[in-house]
């Protein structure tokens, strides 16, 4: 069975919370009977998080298997209620050490050793495939950082080429961005996110869902405007209010219609979720 | 407690943990965050006058020791319900060694490497690594469970799997003397070379463990070792 993939990245500023969406987005796909995985890519060049400062970088996450990972992870499985891999957290560290070992070995029949494609290949080989499963797959991949950054930008354009080489019904991109409120006008801004929807069309890559972080409600007037400035319809441009209680996140999506618009995209059934242990944890 | 405070997400799964625990008996959770290096002998008693537990967590190296050690010695001479995750039961094994065992020097081999008992040793496949990405006892473990245990009631099962991040164990050398005084290792590895666990046989609640049980809590399925720990929290009257 083919995996279908939702991407989700992150615009204007980072720590907007893309890895609460993600995983709040996989328990309402799992909660209507898909097979949900997750996984995060992360462009620094460290091998792991392993050796980095916890006040710096938060938690080191151990999987199973024994990955150091990001502290994501934690909330995708605690979320989606799954135990994750090593193939769950790639960073930048582990797709180069990968693409080097080859070159060493040969492997490129001495041909020069580029990011686009031996990088960009690399990191299209690690998105998630499992060829012996029977049943339907969901695969949500979150990039880590800031569309705009240099780091990001070889996993931007492996997904562009991803997206180009499969079915358009079979990936969805989402980006998460924030709203800022000006207190001293009372009013909610959308340029951020015009300038960094922008900067993703500039490479190519057109989201199917906007994701705004607020701390205020976004009017239909705001929505409209948000639609029209970065092409996608209304009813895809969703908000991401502040909650007072993490685990609220996935209800208060739910009441957005995000795995609605999600599995539209991805040309899947929609079935009415059964959230009822989760509200009731609630 | 610990050192890496300043930033809440250091522990990010341990405060989920918590709350998970929190979900079970229907209570809010309310972590009082302490920095290791405020706690001695002395400042104890006003920090924890009105604690009804304390979580000793994962954590590296010298600094905010001396504060952790303090802080066990606190709970487990009041009978405050601790919980100590990797370093905060290796501390634990510090602790009891010695104040209640009598080796007044005990210390683990990578706070002090001259210590004269060192009851928390390098694991002997370690002794050869020389990196330090990557190199630690990493992911899932078995352990055995004393049946008589708390932890086993807890878990309700003998046979446990947690994951793990460690690179010092209990130095086997020293398990003699500890279970004279009264601390029951009731969590073994399946070939019994490593302590995974621990608890104090006079005290109404006190758990050790070398893995990261926090890892494994979900918010509908919490962990049972933070489910008993906050029911223990939510009965100890302060």
């Amino acid at each position: 069975m083919p995996v279908k993939y939702v991407f989700v990245t992150g615009g204007v500023v980072s720590g907007l919370g893309k890895g609460i969406t993600a995983a709040s987005l996989g328990r309402l796909l799992k909660a209507r009977g898909y097979k949900v995985t997750m996984q995060k890519f992360d462009p620094y060049i460290n091998i792991d998080p392993g050796t980095m400062n916890p006040v710096q970088h938060g938690e080191v996450f151990v999987t199973d298997d024994g990955a150091e990972t990001d502290l994501d992870l934690g909330h995708y499985e605690r979320f989606i209620d799954e135990s994750l891999s090593k193939n769950s957290n790639i960073t930048t560290g582990k797709i180069y050490q990968s693409v080097l070992q080859k070159e060493r070995r040969g492997d490129f029949g001495g041909g020069t050793v580029q990011v686009i494609p031996h990088i960009t290949n690399e990191i299209k080989s690690r998105f998630y495939r499992n060829d012996d499963s029977n049943q339907l797959e969901i695969a949500l991949i979150e990039v880590g950082g800031t569309v705009g950054d240099i780091e990001s930008q070889p996993y931007l354009e492996a997904i562009r080429q991803f997206r180009q080489e499969h079915p358009k019904d079979s990936t969805c991109l989402i980006h998460v961005t924030l709203i800022p409120y000006l207190k001293a006008s009372g009013e909610l801004k959308t340029k951020p996110t015009q300038a960094s929807v922008k900067e993703l069309q500039r490479i190519g890559l057109t989201p199917d869902i906007i994701v705004c972080r607020t701390e205020h409600e976004l009017t239909p007037e705001i929505k409209d405007k948000i639609a029209l400035f970065c092409n996608v319809p209304e009813t895809h441009v969703l908000q991401n209010i502040d909650v007072d209680y993490l685990y609220e996140a996935p209800l208060a999506m739910e009441r957005e219609h995000l795995a609605m618009v999600t599995l539209d995209t991805l040309r899947l059934d929609c079935p009415k979720p059964d959230l009822t242990d989760w509200k009731e944890m609630v | 407690m610990g050192k890496y405070i300043a930033l809440h997400d250091a522990y990010l799964s341990v405060a989920e943990a918590l709350k998970h625990g929190g979900i079970a008996s229907k209570a809010t959770v309310n972590i009082d965050w302490v920095d290791a290096e405020t706690v001695t002998d002395e400042t104890a008693p006003e920090i924890f006058k009105n604690q009804q537990g304390i979580l000793i967590p994962g954590g590296f190296g010298q600094r905010g020791i001396e504060g952790k050690i303090a802080a066990i010695k606190y709970a487990r001479t009041h009978n405050i319900p601790l919980l100590g995750i990797c370093l905060g039961m290796q501390l634990s094994i510090v602790e009891f060694a010695r104040n209640v065992c009598g080796l007044k020097d005990a210390n683990s081999i990578e706070l002090d490497p001259s210590t004269k008992h060192p009851v928390i040793a390098l694991m002997p496949d370690q002794e050869n690594v020389d990196n330090i990405g990557g190199t630690l006892r990493l992911g899932s473990y078995p352990c055995e469970l004393d049946p008589a245990s708390l932890s086993c009631k807890l878990y309700g099962s003998t046979t446990i799997h947690e994951r793990h991040r460690h690179r010092y164990e209990v130095n086997n050398d020293f398990r003699e003397v500890l279970q004279q005084y009264g601390m029951n290792l009731c969590g073994l590895s399946p070939d019994k070379n490593i302590v995974e666990m621990i608890e104090l046989k006079d005290h109404p609640w006190f758990i050790g463990t070398q893995a990261h049980p926090e890892l494994k809590s979900r918010p509908n399925r919490p962990h049972p070792l933070f489910k008993g720990f906050i029911e223990a929290a939510i009965s100890c009257k302060r």
